[in-house]
Formats: structure tokens, C-alpha cells, sequence
């Protein structure tokens, strides 16, 4: 026997033993991730976080605290209306400041949460219910990829929409929408890192713009950088402004899956 | 490059290319990940778990004799990766190092239960064995057979953890006996040792039940 037969041997036996289709390592993994440590040791990012939910719910949470605080109470925030896009704007630095809310992060007082729209924790309205307490019809898509399911609906302000769509247990694809003019609570979403390439995208008979990134929020404030690991397009139609904003491996969902999306909404 | 072939008393064992020539890795492919992963992003260790927790568990399961446990060891070793992903050097291949993990916490649990299953006497040991020394049957029909199968797998229970990690590394897994050498964190003779001795222990387990006496010689892996 040669060494490639004994490797074709363990090969089989192992295969036989533990059939690799069987093994699904990540939910116990991911349940035994310190919710602590990779925020300790590695600083607060708005994409990363230990498990899913709240690491959608973190992201969302904190672009629309950065965009408010930033936007509103910082010189930046207004330097930043130069270099308008349609739908983005972009910053002159990619490193901005050191924010007060970074400094005196909002810690909510033991054992009481205040439910938070923008959190897929807090989405759990079917969206017949979410038409039912706006009064009209909630845009929806009406394709959406398989390896994404529908994981609730959230009303905020009360304009503001936010559909959630879960991928596996650790990432997802959040629908915002309302009507335009939007609001500025979230203005940071708008705002992307100097270099950060904005595409446009074509969205039936309009236009959307769709870029790859995430303000990293540092010690030294938040860093613009360029992040496959979360998209964003952004468009309007028929008097609404819309946002899909997908968080997860960037092999699960493409620009053009994000486009198609954005076509199928009705 | 001189092809080397090892006999063990009439057992073709394995034979090599190279013994010291380094299996290619996909440096590139796990970067992504890797960078993500230091950044504190979790999606990062949901790719490499995709990727690598198959052949993680089949490694400690080689080594354990028990799948439960490999898959205990596996969730450790990415665990335990996530925590030092700091201190890898994403210039050099993420599956050995990570591999490291699994095969030294594998080996630490295995001595932990002092567990090395006692050499049984393979009721297919006679059939495998006869293969082992006639190289003729191509391994394509054989590798699917369960008797073959089971004797291996008797056979290998019957060594221990170290010799069972030499067997991994080596034939599993490819490396090189240099590469086994940071991987066991032994000297090279240590090693060859280890080698020489899973061999043979190997094929005494696969040849119990057999009548066939080996006649034949030895020739060093070098």
C-alpha cells in the first residue's frame, strides 16, 4: 500500500465515520463566543459583533446614534455635505474625530431594555400588522434569495419601515424604507469614506448607488473602511426612500442579487 | 528527487514523493477571512469553521476514536483560534496552524483519559492484511469496502495517541516530516520513531488473524 492508498483509506473511513454533511460546527461555536471579549479586546465595530442579532442589532443601533450625533453635533457633520452623491455623501477624511456618545456610551440600566426598531431582536410584526398601524401599503420585495428568510418587521417614528431577512444564525439583510424627504436621524448611513467606491446601480427605470463599507468605530473615532461584508443600496421611487443594507459573507449576496431585490419590491 | 519507499517486513506501507517536500496551501482563499476574523468580525469565523470543520473533526477523530469528542475538540480548536488570531501571521497558511490546535488539544485529551484502545484482532485482518502486501487490487474498490474499513480503524485504535497523530499527520493530512516536526513540536528522530513504530504496529494489527509471515526486509524512509 502506498501513502495516496492509505490516504484514500482514512479519507473513507473518516468520511464514514463522521460524514462531512453532518457536521455543523457553528451553532455550538457561536453560542460558546464571549459576548465580551471581542469587543474588549478589539474595540467596537458596527458590523462585528459576537453573534447576529446583536451584532445586526448593534450596527444598525449604532449608524443610527453615530449618524444623529455626528451629523448634528459636529462641525464635520456639515463639512460633510460637500461631495454630494445622489444618495451618499462623502466625508473628506476617512477618520473622523473621537464622538461624545463614544466617550459616554448610553448603558441601559440592568435588567430593563427599551425595544429598538432598528434591532432584528425587536422586528417581530408580520408585515400585514405593520400596514395594519401605518395605514398603507408596505413596500416589500417580492424575490428575495433563498438563503435568506424573513425574520420580522419593526415600525419607527412611524415612518420609518425596516423589514429583516436572517442568513443562517449570523447575518442578514435589512428592507428600510420611508417616505421622502427622510428624516435625519440616520445620517451617517449616508455617509461614506472619501475613497470609498460608490456604484450606480440600475434599478428599473431609476438609479440606486451601492457601496461596501462600515465606519469602524475606534478609539480615536469612527474610521471609514472599505468592507465586503456590508452593502449598501440605496434608492428612491414613487416618493419613498429605500435601503438595503445586507451584512454577511460577500459570496452570499451580490450587487446584482441587492439590484434584483430592489427591482422585485412592489 | 529520489522516490523513497518504505517496507516494514514485506508491507509496502506508504510510500513517498519527498518526505521533506511541504504540502501547497491556499494562502489566499482564507485571507478574507482571516482579516475579517482580526478585525473582530464573527462572520470571519463562520467562513473558516465552513471551511475547515470537517477536516478538523476527522483529524481528532483519528486521534480519539470518538466523534463526539473530535467534535468537542474541533469547537475548542476554533475557539481557541479566535482567541489567538491575533498572534497568526496571515503570510503564512491558516490549515496547519490551526491544525496544530486541534491535533495538540486531541493528543492532550487523549493522554487525559489515557485512553489507547487495546489491539483487537480484526476478523477482517487476514483480508486487509493480504491487500496491505498485493498491491495489485487498486484501491478505488477497495477503499469502499467496510471490512477494510474496520480493520484499519481496529488498527488504528491500537496505537497510541502520539503514533495515531504520526499516522494523521503523515498520511492523513501529508505533511512533511519536517512540517510534523512543528506540528509535534519533537525532534526529527522523535519523530521518525514515532513513525517507524505506528507502522509497525499498524500492520501487526492488520495482519492478526493472518498466517502469512513477512518475509521480507526493511528499508528506511530516507
Amino acid at each position: 500500500m502506498n501513502k495516496r492508498q492509505m490516504q484514500s483509506i482514512l479519507k473513507d473511513l473518516t468520511e464514514h465515520k463522521a460524514p462531512k454533511a453532518e457536521i455543523n460546527l457553528w451553532p455550538a461555536i457561536e453560542s460558546r463566543l464571549p459576548t465580551s471579549e471581542m469587543s474588549h479586546s478589539k474595540g467596537t465595530m458596527m458590523e462585528t459583533r459576537n453573534k447576529l442579532v446583536p451584532r445586526l442589532v448593534t450596527a444598525i443601533a449604532v449608524i443610527v446614534i453615530l449618524g444623529g450625533v455626528l451629523v448634528v453635533t459636529t462641525p464635520q457633520g456639515q463639512a460633510m455635505a460637500q461631495s454630494l452623491l445622489q444618495f451618499f455623501t462623502r466625508t473628506e477624511s476617512n477618520e473622523l474625530p473621537l464622538q461624545s456618545f463614544q466617550l459616554t456610551p448610553h448603558l441601559p440600566a440592568a435588567g430593563t431594555r427599551t425595544p429598538n426598531p432598528a434591532s432584528i431582536i425587536d422586528a417581530k410584526l408580520e408585515i400585514t400588522e405593520v400596514e395594519l398601524q401605518v395605514g398603507y401599503d408596505v413596500f416589500e420585495p417580492s424575490w428575495i434569495p433563498s438563503n435568506l428568510t424573513f425574520a420580522g418587521a419593526s415600525i419607527e417614528d412611524p415612518k420609518i419601515i425596516r423589514i429583516f431577512y436572517r442568513y443562517m444564525d449570523t447575518n442578514g439583510l435589512v428592507f428600510r424604507q420611508e417616505p421622502v424627504p427622510g428624516s435625519e436621524d440616520c445620517e451617517l448611513c449616508n455617509m461614506v469614506g472619501p475613497d470609498a467606491p460608490v456604484e450606480e446601480v440600475a434599478i428599473g427605470n431609476t438609479t440606486g448607488e451601492y457601496v461596501e463599507g462600515v465606519w469602524k468605530l475606534t478609539e480615536q473615532g469612527p474610521v471609514w473602511e472599505s468592507d465586503p461584508y456590508l452593502k449598501t443600496l440605496r434608492w428612491q421611487m414613487d416618493g419613498m426612500a429605500f435601503e438595503l443594507l445586507y451584512m454577511g459573507p460577500p459570496d452570499t449576496l451580490s450587487m446584482e442579487d441587492m439590484a434584483t431585490i430592489a427591482e422585485s419590491i412592489k | 528527487m529520489n522516490r523513497t519507499k518504505l517496507l516494514v517486513e514485506g508491507i509496502d506501507v506508504m510510500t513517498q514523493s519527498d518526505p521533506s517536500e511541504p504540502v501547497l496551501y491556499d494562502l489566499a482563499s482564507d485571507r478574507p477571512a482571516i482579516t475579517r476574523l482580526k478585525q473582530g468580525n464573527i462572520a470571519g469565523l463562520a467562513t473558516l469553521v465552513n471551511k475547515y470543520q470537517a477536516i478538523a473533526v476527522h483529524t481528532a477523530l483519528l486521534i480519539l476514536h470518538d466523534r463526539n469528542q473530535a467534535e468537542d475538540i474541533a469547537q475548542d480548536a476554533f475557539l481557541q483560534a479566535y482567541r489567538k488570531i491575533d498572534r497568526f501571521d496571515d503570510r503564512r497558511p491558516f490549515q496547519p496552524w490551526f491544525l496544530r490546535i486541534v491535533i495538540n488539544a486531541a493528543l492532550k485529551s487523549a493522554y487525559r483519559q489515557k485512553r489507547s484502545l487495546p489491539l483487537e484482532e480484526p476478523e477482517e485482518g487476514h483480508f486487509a492484511a493480504e491487500w496491505l502486501i498485493d498491491p495489485g487490487p487498486g484501491p478505488e474498490t477497495l477503499v469502499e469496502s467496510a471490512e477494510l474499513r474496520e480493520s484499519v480503524w481496529k488498527a488504528i485504535g491500537g496505537l497510541t495517541p502520539d503514533q495515531r497523530a504520526t499516522v494523521v499527520l503523515r498520511y492523513f493530512l501529508d505533511h512533511s516530516e519536517r512540517e510534523m516536526i512543528q506540528d509535534l513540536n519533537r525532534p526529527l528522530t522523535t519523530i521518525k520513531w514515532w513513525l517507524y513504530a505506528a507502522r509497525q504496529r499498524l500492520r501487526n494489527g492488520l495482519l492478526q488473524g493472518s498466517t502469512k509471515e513477512s518475509e521480507h526486509q526493511e528499508i528506511d524512509d530516507e
